[in-house]
Order: C-alpha cells, then sequence, then structure tokens
C-alpha cells in the first residue's frame, strides 16, 4: 500500500493521496487510530478524472488529516466509508448528485439535493452554469506522475553521509 | 430531494405514513420528512432536502474571488457575516495577506453581534414550534437593534458582504462602539425575562426534557457540532480548537451539558448569547476606535495553484470550506461544509421512537436554517 500513497503536510493537516483500491484501507487504519469526527466529504472535477476528498478530525487531540483519491471519469467508483463514519451519508449522497461519483456500499444512493430524475451532474467542468455543455471541453490526460506516486527519494548530496543514513536508496 | 414515500412494511397495516413539509410551518423552512406512524410514535422516518437549492457552488466557480463574498452571505441568511469568514480566511491563508489587529477585532464583534441575533431568531421560531407567540415577538424586536447596528455600519442587514480579504470592507460607523455597549446592557436586561420565558417555563420543560437524547459518540460519529455537539458533553468549538480572528485575545468559556436531550440545546444556546455578550463587552473596550480597518491586497486576487480548508464556529457549528486554486481569478472548486447540513443528518436517529409533537421539539432544538443545507 505504500507505494502507491503520498503523503504531504499542507498548512496544519496532513494529506494522504492514495490509489482508490487502497482508499479504504487507508480508512480503516485512520478510523483505528481514532480520527472520529468527519468534517466533510467533497467532489471534485480534476480535468481528468474525479477526485474525493475526505477530511476528518480526531477530537482527543485535534489532528487534522485530508484522504484523497482519484478515479476516472468513465468509472467512477469509489468504496464507501458511511459504516466508519456514519456523519459522511449526506456528503456521499452530493458527491454522487453534482458529480457522478458513484460510493460502492452505500446504504442508499440517491440524488440528495436535486429531482431524482435529473440527467445531468451540474458540477461537471464539462457542463456550464446553465447546464448546457462548454464548447471544446476534453478530458486531459491522465497526469504523470500518477497523483498517488510518491516523491522520489532525496538525492545524495554528500556521498559519505549517503552511506551513513544508507535510507536514501 | 425525491418525490419518494415509504412503501409500507407486509404485515404492518396499522403503520401510517405521514409527509411532513416541505410547506410544514415548523419545518423552519422548506424541510419535508416522510414519517411512519403508529399510533403517536414515529417507526420510520427519512429526511429529504434541496428545495432551496441554487447550486452555489457551481455559480461560485464562475465568478471572481471577490464576487463569491457576497454568494456565501446567502447560505445561512440569518447568520450573515458569519458565512463570508471561512472563505476570506481561506483566501488570506493562500496569499499570505496580513491583517491589522483593528480589523480581526472589528471582524469577531460583528461575528459575534450575529450569533446573537441568530440565536434570537431560533429562540423565536423554537418557542413558536412549541405553540408560544410572545416570545417571537420579543426576540425579533432585539434581533432588529442588532440589524441596525450592522446596517449604519455596512449597509445592509442581512446580506452585509461586509468582510473582505484582509480586514473589512469600510471603517464601522463612529456610533458603532457606543451602540453595541447600549444594546448590551439592554440585552443582558432582556436575557433575565428570556429566562423566566423559556427555560423557566414548565411548558418547555415538559415538552423538551429527556426528549431527543443524543449520545456523545453517536453525535460525533455523525458529525454534529456547534451547540448540538456541546449538549452532548463534548467540548469542542473552533474558537478554542483552532482559533481564528480576535478570539486568542478575549476570555470566554465554552458551555456544556452531558444530559443531551433537547432541554440540554435549549440551555446551551441560552449560555452561549452570555458568552457572546461577555465578548463584545471585552471587544468594545480593547478595539482602538480609530486605525486601519484593512490590511494591503492585491488588487486582483489570484491566490496560487493549491487548496485551503479553513473552518469557523458559525452559530449552528463548524461552517468550513474548502477553496481549490488553478491559480486564476476564479476559484476552481468551493465546496461548502454545513454546520446545519451536517447536524440535519441526525433527524431519522433522534424521530424514531418519539412522538410525532416531540419531533416539532427535536427539529427546533436543531435549529436548521434550509439555505445553508439546500445551498
Amino acid at each position: 500500500m505504500e507505494a502507491r500513497m503520498k503523503q504531504e503536510r499542507l498548512f496544519d493537516e496532513d494529506v494522504y493521496t492514495v490509489h482508490p483500491e487502497d482508499y479504504r484501507a487507508l480508512c480503516e487504519r485512520l478510523a483505528a487510530e481514532g480520527y472520529d469526527f468527519p468534517r466533510a466529504i467533497s467532489g471534485l472535477d480534476m480535468g481528468y478524472g474525479l477526485r474525493v476528498t475526505l477530511q476528518l478530525t480526531r477530537m482527543k487531540d485535534l489532528a487534522k488529516v485530508t484522504v484523497r483519491t482519484d478515479v476516472p471519469y468513465d468509472d467512477p467508483v469509489v468504496p464507501s466509508v458511511t459504516d466508519l463514519w456514519p456523519g459522511v451519508e449526506w456528503y456521499e449522497r452530493e458527491a454522487y448528485d453534482m458529480l457522478g461519483i458513484r460510493f460502492a456500499g452505500h446504504p442508499d444512493l440517491r440524488r440528495l439535493l436535486l429531482e431524482d430524475e435529473w440527467e445531468l451532474h451540474p458540477l461537471l467542468k464539462r457542463y456550464d452554469t446553465g447546464g448546457y455543455p462548454v464548447p471544446g471541453w476534453e478530458a486531459k490526460p491522465w497526469p504523470d506522475p500518477e497523483p498517488w506516486a510518491p516523491p522520489p527519494p532525496p538525492e545524495p548530496e554528500d556521498a559519505g553521509e549517503a552511506g551513513e543514513g544508507g535510507e536514501a536508496s | 430531494m425525491s418525490t419518494m414515500s415509504l412503501e409500507p412494511v407486509p404485515g404492518r397495516s396499522d403503520e401510517m405514513i405521514v409527509n411532513m413539509g416541505p410547506q410544514h410551518p415548523a419545518t423552519h423552512g422548506v424541510l419535508r420528512v416522510v414519517l411512519g406512524l403508529e399510533g403517536e410514535r414515529i417507526t420510520r422516518a427519512v429526511p429529504h432536502i434541496g428545495y432551496l437549492h441554487r447550486n452555489h457552488e457551481k455559480i461560485e466557480e464562475a465568478r471572481s474571488y471577490p464576487q463569491v463574498i457576497a454568494y456565501t452571505d446567502r447560505m445561512d441568511y440569518v447568520s450573515g457575516t458569519q458565512n463570508e469568514l471561512p472563505f476570506v480566511l481561506a483566501v488570506e491563508d493562500m496569499l499570505g495577506i496580513e491583517v491589522p489587529d483593528r480589523a480581526k477585532k472589528i471582524r469577531t464583534m460583528f461575528f459575534e453581534l450575529y450569533r446573537l441575533a441568530s440565536h434570537l431568531v431560533w429562540m423565536g421560531t423554537a418557542m413558536l414550534d412549541l405553540g408560544a407567540i410572545s416570545p417571537f415577538l420579543y426576540t425579533f424586536w432585539d434581533r432588529e437593534i442588532i440589524l441596525g447596528i450592522v446596517e449604519k455600519t455596512a449597509g445592509a442587514r442581512m446580506l452585509p458582504n461586509y468582510y473582505t480579504f484582509g480586514g473589512v470592507r469600510r471603517d464601522v460607523h463612529p456610533d458603532f462602539f457606543k451602540d453595541v455597549a447600549d444594546f448590551l446592557d439592554h440585552m443582558e436586561r432582556r436575557m433575565v425575562d428570556y429566562e423566566h420565558l423559556v427555560l423557566e417555563s414548565p411548558v418547555v420543560h415538559a415538552r423538551t426534557i429527556g426528549v431527543g437524547v443524543l449520545s456523545k459518540e453517536r453525535a460525533i460519529a455523525r458529525g454534529v457540532s456547534g451547540p448540538v455537539l456541546r449538549a452532548s458533553g463534548v467540548a469542542y468549538d473552533v474558537r478554542k480548537a483552532f482559533p481564528y480572528d480576535a478570539y486568542p485575545d478575549v476570555e470566554f468559556e465554552i458551555p456544556t451539558s452531558p444530559d443531551g436531550d433537547t432541554y440540554a440545546r435549549f440551555w446551551v444556546r441560552f449560555q452561549e448569547m452570555y458568552q457572546s455578550i461577555r465578548i463584545l463587552r471585552q471587544l468594545v473596550e480593547l478595539t482602538p476606535k480609530t486605525g486601519p480597518y484593512k490590511g494591503k491586497a492585491p488588487a486582483r486576487i489570484k491566490p496560487p495553484a493549491g487548496e485551503r480548508y479553513r473552518a469557523v464556529e458559525n452559530s449552528r457549528g463548524e461552517l468550513g470550506v474548502l477553496v481549490v486554486s488553478d491559480g486564476t481569478d476564479k476559484p476552481y472548486r468551493v465546496k461548502h461544509r454545513g454546520a446545519a447540513f451536517s447536524n440535519l443528518q441526525i433527524v431519522p436517529d433522534l424521530f424514531v421512537g418519539a412522538k410525532f409533537s416531540d419531533a416539532i421539539a427535536i427539529l427546533a432544538s436543531l435549529d436548521p436554517v434550509f439555505g445553508e443545507i439546500d445551498r
């Protein structure tokens, strides 16, 4: 799992970017680590695919964490985490409603704000504010390196130091 | 939103399906709950929202950063400037804008004035739901004074569009500090009346004590925040946990109650009003009467590519916003974390097992505002 995960520090939050297959395992780990307060799930249209951003707080020491995962447009399926944090139920429904992200295992994945019969997912960038297709919109190629790629190991500046640490390779 | 009703359970012919809302006066706007009733007891509850949906988040993607501030006002329309702050703070963080100390204090004063205004609206409408008309008339009179103070400075009453990147849009009216001090004297006298009218009323006791009990663990797991969470015994307040603006400079307490019932939620909001008065009293003294009200901000707001989440303690709980920038003058994505939105998710938990008349009292204690829930 570590190979397909990127961890960084952004302002006051730990941000994990993971492969969608590892998303559920990471969430289970964070739940076990005591992250108990779900702040929000946000759906994002990245231009090359859809992104789910889950934000959690640990009430005990107020540590904050963000989990991101990117899925392609043609198969936007992310495992649901409603069983770990029931408070994300409506946020997952909202992300499905607005962007069409499907949360596998969600108990009641219906549209939340729009009518059941609505056809579009309005927050997709391919539609303008009126719901009409944006002329000339095209999906960008999947980024390289992939969003969850771990940063490259630091280059050894001094041969002597690298030899002592031995972790840079 | 859904046209769905509830399917009858096979073999349960005694269950009646009742549709409550969206035009029901006790649903605080446009909440619709489909209830399964067995006599007076609620067996199932499915809330439907979205009747006030305007797709704020899509509109905000098509507007420049200063224009978005005016849109955020329209979310929680009874607490005005409180909605602007998370977005303003997030963009200030991304751009590294410094806010002068006096501007921070003015912002905090408006923030707490609107908390009092919002809790007054809550008190009036909650008592209206319980069948008392007169508290509503008193609380709206007092709220009128707050809105008058805001209008003198910001030019608008409910949607002031007053905060901006680096401070506030214009300096306060020369009478502002005197007006606030006079209002606080008046409000302290009125709080005695409100305690008699609401917290000590035997009708309120009968309708709320032991009704709709929410446990601490369930409240946290459901993402509930604000007075509803604190009434379940969790001392989580963004003002203390992640302080912003002038809150580190003032003294106040986080009132909590271990009971978790509807009365506890009423009681916590009352104590918060006392704390707001206390904060405002300190700020009237602490804020310099003259000085800068706005820091240096670039003429064109173009945050560097990246994202930032900021939250504030709104009248209803943790109101957050995730701002994603792609380096242009329009936000790439603005995602609001609504406090009332998260709080409303516990409706099925609290309704099932309660009596139908208690459901009205429980909903009143959650204080939903549909401008923010439906966005």
